[in-house]
């Protein structure tokens, strides 16, 4: 059973998402929907990876990220974003996103798409 | 030798006879008359001439002629008796004038003859004066007012003329002599004809006609010769009328207009090039108020797409969710969760297409070969080709130059425009795509003179060609001139957004290329698309604002 931090100002979508990753059997999602309050849950949750949106009021997905790194706590964690930002190739150009430990992905996500990302992030590690 | 009053009053009683007859008839003529001997000394003179003059028969006996001569008129005066006495002549005519006792001025018209002796020589001299004094005054005064009016006219810039009813000068200016180079002498008694080029003059003698004929005063611009050349004016010319009222000549008066008229023309000129700048610079800021429109579009597409894609996202994994579940004996169920699946993609290439439409992301131009970018087009649509039983055929150009182009961009054009070609043809059930590229020198066109921007496609330059004529039913020719318009489309609700003409068009538009649709006289559309072949280098792509991210 991995463990995986879900960031998200959704309260709806981490819901749904919750429910399908869980349903599955092979995940414990801990949902955070006030990013301020993410690398605490972090530091005590352990995940095995996170999955994080960009535009959150409070702190946004990308300083959530660089605030991960900068922990060596936290710093190995895989991250996959998600964000329902336009123009995913335009977030791929990112700085971050070139380092190769983080994955992009858009919204709205077909569920077989995001546990194919999540499988291929936790293989890597 | 005086004849005394009493003799003459004798006379009253008795018909005079003899030289006493001719003596009362000459005291008694209404003539004033006066009799000198060829040196000048009065010898007689009648009633009427002493009225005239104011003397009495006494006062004036023993003066000279010379005596009651004006001083002006001595010099004169002499000369006459002198052809007389000499015989060169026996009588002549003058005018000239007498002083009279109270020493003011008659003047008289004479008439003089001369009485010889039997030798032939002079013996005396009759002179009958006729008093001209008021006539003399009268021509004076006119004269003098006719030198006011002269002078007046002479001091005009305008050039000042009359003409008698047959087209003959009688009075012109200084202005017209010194304008048109002659003299008053050699213009009056001339018509136009004889001073005037024929073309000027005929025009002339038309518009007095007009004049004579209206029988008032009218406007006309006419042209004359002055030096080498044709000036303008504009002439008021008006008919002369006497005592009676009766026309009697055409006055005109012509003011030189030229350099107005040129003025006029420089105005005209200057205010056409002013409305010619006013439309460009309306249709400029049509292009900025439409740039505006775009952007503030952009911003708000890209603020739509983010809201509306999290509650999508939403859905989609609801309807992940039940999918996985399905604890239902409701057969409808796996087809509404397709339908809502269906649902959600849609909104999400609506949403794709509105981003794309409103958004100016800079190209990632690179240099390619148009015939690979139209391979990879033809292989994305491979599946719908098949589907619907297209035949493709393809004519390659060879060794084509490269265009610059961001390559996937490009291909989205191409994809664009063979699956709108494939959707007309499929209710067809089979169709033919015949695709072409090739290079040519761009054909001079029209759009040349409209091209303001340095950068756009004019004549002569080298492009590379994709030609495509498909065999569907061709555009209506209605729609025709709509089809690049945003979210203008002819397809049912849910196949199209109605924005994939107008950013293929935004795509090629930003390329600096050309794009058009036609309908072929037979059958199908071809389109057309060039791009600039690479030799001649492309231009800067124009910064536009970039979309803030939300």
């Amino acid at each position: 059973m991995k463990k995986i931090l879900v960031v998200d100002d959704e309260v709806g979508f981490t819901r749904l998402l919750q429910m399908n990753l869980e349903k599955t059997g092979n995940y414990s999602v801990r949902v955070v929907n006030d990013s301020t309050k993410a690398l605490e849950a972090a530091r005590t949750f352990h995940p095995d990876l996170a999955l994080l949106d960009i535009v959150m009021p409070g702190m946004d997905g990308g300083d959530l990220v660089a605030q991960m790194k900068n922990d060596p706590a936290l710093a190995k964690i895989p991250v996959i974003m998600l964000t329902a930002l336009v123009g995913k190739n335009e977030a791929s150009d990112d700085a971050v996103v070139q380092s190769g430990s983080l994955i992009m992905l858009g919204k709205p996500v077909r569920l077989n798409v995001l546990i194919q990302a999540i499988e291929e992030q936790l293989a890597t590690t | 030798m005086f004849w005394n009053s009493k003799r003459k009053t004798a006379t009253k009683l008795k018909l005079p006879r003899g030289s006493e007859l001719y003596f009362h008839a000459f005291q008694q003529a209404s003539i004033p008359t006066l009799i000198c001997d060829p040196l000048g000394a009065i010898l007689e003179v009648n009633q009427a001439f002493t009225a005239l003059l104011g003397y009495t028969n006494v006062e004036l006996a023993g003066k000279r002629v010379s005596e009651i001569t004006h001083s002006s008129d001595l010099e004169s005066h002499h000369g006459r008796m002198t052809q007389l006495i000499s015989g060169a002549q026996d009588s002549l005519r003058a005018e000239k004038r007498y002083v009279r006792k109270d020493g003011s001025t008659v003047w008289g018209s004479i008439s003089v003859s001369v009485a010889k002796h039997a030798d032939g020589k002079a013996a005396f001299m009759i002179s009958q004066i006729r008093d001209i004094t008021t006539e003399r005054r009268t021509r004076e005064k006119l004269l003098e007012s006719e030198g006011r009016l002269q002078a007046i006219l002479d001091n005009s810039e305008a050039v000042i003329y009359g003409k008698d009813l047959n087209g003959r000068y009688i009075l012109v200016n200084r202005q017209f002599e010194t304008i048109f180079g002659m003299s008053r002498e050699r213009i009056i008694g001339s018509n136009d004809a004889e001073i005037f080029p024929p073309p000027q003059a005929e025009v002339f003698e038309r518009n007095d006609q007009l004049v004579i004929q209206a029988g008032k005063g009218m406007q006309f611009e006419e042209e004359a010769p002055v030096g080498n050349e044709l000036r303008t004016y504009v002439s008021v010319k008006f008919p002369l009328r006497n005592i009676r009222g009766q026309m009697v000549a055409v006055c005109g008066i012509s003011t030189d207009i030229t350099e107005r008229k040129a003025q006029e023309r420089e105005l005209k000129l200057l205010n056409e090039k002013l409305w010619r700048t006013n439309n460009e610079l309306k249709e400029i800021q049509l292009h900025l108020i439409q740039a505006e429109k775009l952007e503030s579009v952009g911003r708000l597409a890209a603020g739509v797409a983010h809201e509306v894609k999290n509650p999508l996202a939403l859905l989609s994994l609801g309807v992940d969710y039940l999918e996985g579940t399905a604890v239902t004996d409701d057969p409808n169920v796996p087809s509404i969760l397709n339908d809502m699946r269906e649902a959600v993609t849609r909104a999400e290439k609506i949403i794709h297409g509105m981003v794309d439409f409103s958004s100016d992301r800079q190209l990632k131009i690179q240099r390619h070969d148009l015939n690979e970018i139209v391979q990879g087009a033809e292989t994305l649509v491979r599946h719908e080709l098949t589907r619907n039983s297209i035949e493709i055929i393809n004519h390659w150009g060879e060794q084509l130059p490269e265009v610059s182009v961001d390559r996937v961009k490009i291909e989205q054009v191409l994809v664009n425009l063979l699956m709108n070609s494939i959707q007309a043809m499929r209710p067809m059930g089979s169709g033919r795509l015949v695709i072409s590229t090739y290079v040519q020198r761009l054909a001079v066109q029209e759009w040349d003179a409209g091209a303001r921007t340095a950068d756009h496609l004019r004549g002569g330059d080298e492009v590379v060609v994709v030609h495509i004529v498909d065999s569907g039913p061709g555009i209506p020719a209605a729609i025709l001139p709509k089809i690049f318009d945003p979210f203008f489309t002819t397809k049912p609700t849910g196949e199209g957004t109605g924005l994939g003409l107008s950013v293929v068009k935004k795509i090629v538009d930003l390329h600096r290329g050309l794009l058009t649709l036609e309908n072929n006289p037979d059958q199908g559309v071809t389109i057309t698309l060039t791009l600039r072949a690479q030799s001649a280098p492309l231009p800067v792509t124009p910064k536009t604002a970039p979309i803030p991210l939300p």
